[in-house]
């Protein structure tokens, strides 16, 4: 069964092999083919442990924020809504979605933002504990997105998120 | 000798020693005459403008203040003796942009400006909500939900008159 590998030296070039290839040559060709297939995998899945790692230390900058950090008296985030923050953020691991940014919320809490040209999303976790979403393209009027704070709804509403992301 | 500092209302922090003359109240009235076409002014920072979007999480209720322009330069919401906002930015929105009926769908609440002038700021402003019919004072939405989809409404009409460096 043929197939199609990428060298990675060179990314221009493509080579098709066949699976049940004979001879030495052929055999170091799948050798180096799996190694590079298995060095990808590993790269891909390292880049989204990075980044979620970079999310939740934003989550963690946030929390050190003070009150009046807008200059217009916006409050600190409290714990609850860096923890609620933080939970969005491992549900959202399975979705596959990155965050284009997260945000402290003017209104208190933090909230984190989906952007695809002019695809916007976001859903802030408030210092009171609620989770809300808005989602709207261009000037279109925003979409609002309720939830209950549970991680079923919380994840229902990242669910229409991506969705609305991806077009 | 250290500069004589005063905490606007939810504002800002500055020297009120360098404040330019034409900012001071001097006991002018509040003018509540606003063109549809004026701009409030208010400043932002460069985190909160994504891929030339303004993101609502940056406005609050209630009563978000703003610089109008009958009175104000735009780079006067950057003003302190202090430089605390060297590199902030300054964005507008027009007194035509806050939605008499909100939601459009079902409106309950009509959003204007009003000129709430302080002695050390007299163009200071704030975005007003009531209820409808309205009863002419300040009304709070209850819902959660209102205050997310103004919030989220009004970034998008959103404009940049100085972009943030920081």
């Amino acid at each position: 069964m043929p197939i199609t590998y990428e060298e990675p030296a060179r990314q221009d070039e493509f080579l098709s092999i066949e699976r049940n290839g004979v001879g030495p040559a052929a055999q170091e060709l799948i050798k180096r083919v799996t190694e590079d297939l298995v060095k990808i995998y590993e790269s891909v899945y390292r880049s989204a442990k990075l980044r979620r790692n970079q999310n939740l230390r934003r989550v963690r900058e946030l929390a050190s924020l003070r009150s009046n950090w807008d200059s217009y008296g916006a409050p600190a985030p409290t714990d609850r809504s860096v923890a609620n923050a933080t939970r969005v953020l491992n549900l959202l691991e399975p979705l596959n979605l990155d965050p284009t940014r997260i945000l402290p919320s003017a209104e208190g809490g933090i909230g984190i933002c989906f952007i695809q040209g002019n695809r916007y999303a976001d859903i802030e976790c408030s210092n009171e504990g609620e989770v809300l979403g808005v989602y709207y393209v261009g000037a279109q009027m925003p979409e609002l997105l309720e939830t209950d704070a549970s991680d079923a709804s919380v994840s229902a509403a990242l669910e229409r998120i991506r969705d609305h992301i991806r077009g | 000798m250290l500069p004589s500092v005063q905490h606007w209302n939810g504002y800002a922090i500055t020297s009120v020693a360098d404040l330019p003359e034409r900012l001071r109240r001097n006991g002018r009235p509040e003018d509540q005459d606003f063109l549809p076409a004026e701009r409030l002014f208010r400043r932002y920072r460069r985190e909160d403008y994504l891929d030339n979007q303004f993101s609502g999480l940056g406005f609050a209720f209630p009563k978000q203040s703003v610089n109008r322009e009958k009175y104000s330069d735009p780079t006067d919401v950057l003003f302190s003796g202090t430089d605390e906002f060297d590199g902030w930015g300054v964005l507008y929105f027009t007194v035509q942009d806050l939605p008499p009926r909100f939601p459009v769908d079902a409106a309950t609440y009509s959003f204007y400006p009003k000129h709430v002038p302080e002695e050390e700021m007299y163009p200071h402003s704030e975005v007003w909500c009531d209820s409808l019919p309205p009863t002419g004072n300040y009304v709070e939405p209850t819902s959660k939900s209102i205050r997310k989809l103004f919030r989220a409404f009004i970034s998008q009409r959103v404009r940049v008159e100085i972009e943030a460096t920081v």
